[in-house]
């Protein structure tokens, strides 16, 4: 596969994801300081962060920016095995696979 | 979380990505003290929001250099199975360690910092002579070296040790919440082969991965103070971007040295507070 490909669809999934998740959690700081009582300073869980997205909690924006920015270096590794399985890079893929397995066991590390 | 706290988090965030991108390192090795000596946080709520800052500035630094073609995008893969299994088992760690063993660690991290700031050692590219015994994988980089505008083109050694060291990087960063360039930066220059710029580029496109895989753990287990990891995370992210774009005024050794000595006292504090004798969050 080129090379040049790979680096475009990484670099493209790179920008968007830090675009968005860094202005989400700048709005979400925005909200919190002109509103800053009666929320507790928590992680949200997934289905709490649209709950409070819902009722207007900025709490729930900020998490949702952090949570955003932590999606984005995954969603480069599922970029990257886009473009290796185009090409056929078999290995490539392979390493791919498994660097998405062990994000997986993180993930469910920290949600139990 | 009131106005001047925050006020005060975002001055000392900026500042840690400034110097972080001017000196060559991530902003963990600063705002870590930071949060735990100047405002009492404890040192797990402050290492997650430094993974968050440490994905946000290697995240942004990366589209850049992938852009450049600096990255070796597939060695970076390879190695990043070793920094992630690393940066779970450094993040459950610490999340199960009491604070005065991790200050007392991040005093050790911060002493090598500032040796390896002193010595900076390089290995100059050199051409192996005759052809060379392919691995499993073939990492051969090129890049174009914008000083010089010649092609670069290097073949990757020793990928069993590159691996090792690579999962110790990936328990540090884990463990105490820094992007683990330090260590994985000499390694793939000095034992891989790698030339500087490219190693560089490589080992800030693993952060973001390796971050994460620490994050979630501290996420999950309630140690990431949203507004917080948020101030820093907008903060160091800010702080390194405009610090990349005056990074030519700041290249000489005298500031290294400077914070070379400014991170044995930093040191001294994480220790002094780790045997009880300062106060802890």
């Amino acid at each position: 596969m080129e090379k040049e490909s790979l680096n475009r669809y990484v670099r493209i999934v790179l920008l968007a994801g830090m675009v968005v998740s860094v202005s989400t959690m700048v709005i979400g700081l925005l909200l919190y300081a002109l509103n800053p009582h009666g929320w507790e300073e928590v992680s949200l869980s997934l289905g709490e962060i649209v709950e409070g997205l819902t009722e207007g909690n900025p709490i729930a924006v900020i998490d949702l920016g952090i949570v955003l920015l932590i999606a984005t270096p995954l969603a480069r590794v599922v970029a990257a095995l886009g473009a290796f399985a185009a090409g056929r890079e078999t290995k490539f893929v392979m390493v791919s696979l498994i660097v998405l397995f062990v994000i997986l066991l993180a993930v469910l590390t920290g949600a139990t | 979380m009131d106005l001047t706290l925050a006020l005060g988090v975002i001055i000392f965030a900026i500042i840690a990505g400034l110097l972080g991108s001017l000196l060559g390192l991530g902003g963990g090795i600063i705002i870590i003290p930071a949060l735990t000596l100047v405002f009492s946080y404890p040192i797990q709520v402050a290492i997650g929001a430094s993974l968050i800052g440490v994905i946000a500035t290697s995240t942004g630094a990366a589209s850049h250099y992938v852009q450049e073609g600096l990255t070796n995008i597939r060695l970076g893969m390879v190695l990043e199975v070793a920094t992630t299994v690393g940066s779970i088992i450094g993040a459950l760690v610490a999340v199960y360690t009491n604070q005065q063993i991790l200050a007392v660690a991040f005093g050790i991290f911060l002493l090598y910092g500032a040796y390896y700031m002193i010595r900076r050692p390089e290995r100059l590219a050199t051409p192996l002579p005759g052809e060379k015994k392919r691995g499993l994988f073939d990492l051969k980089g090129s890049f174009v070296d914008r000083k010089t505008e010649k092609e670069v083109t290097y073949e990757v050694e020793k990928l069993d040790r590159g691996m090792a060291a690579s999962a110790g990087a990936g328990v540090m960063s884990g463990l105490l919440g820094v992007g683990g360039g330090l260590v994985k930066v000499p390694v793939m220059n000095m034992w891989m082969g790698v030339p500087m710029k490219a190693a560089a580029a490589t080992s800030n496109f693993m952060m973001g991965v390796t971050a994460l895989a620490g994050a979630v753990i501290y996420y999950g287990y309630g140690f990431m103070s949203p507004v917080l990891t948020a101030i820093v995370a907008v903060g160091v992210f800010s702080g390194a971007a405009i610090g990349s774009r005056t990074a030519h005024l700041a290249t000489g050794t005298g500031l290294r040295k400077f914070f070379a000595v400014v991170m044995i006292a930093i040191a001294l504090l994480m220790f002094l507070r780790g045997i009880g004798i300062l106060p802890t969050g």
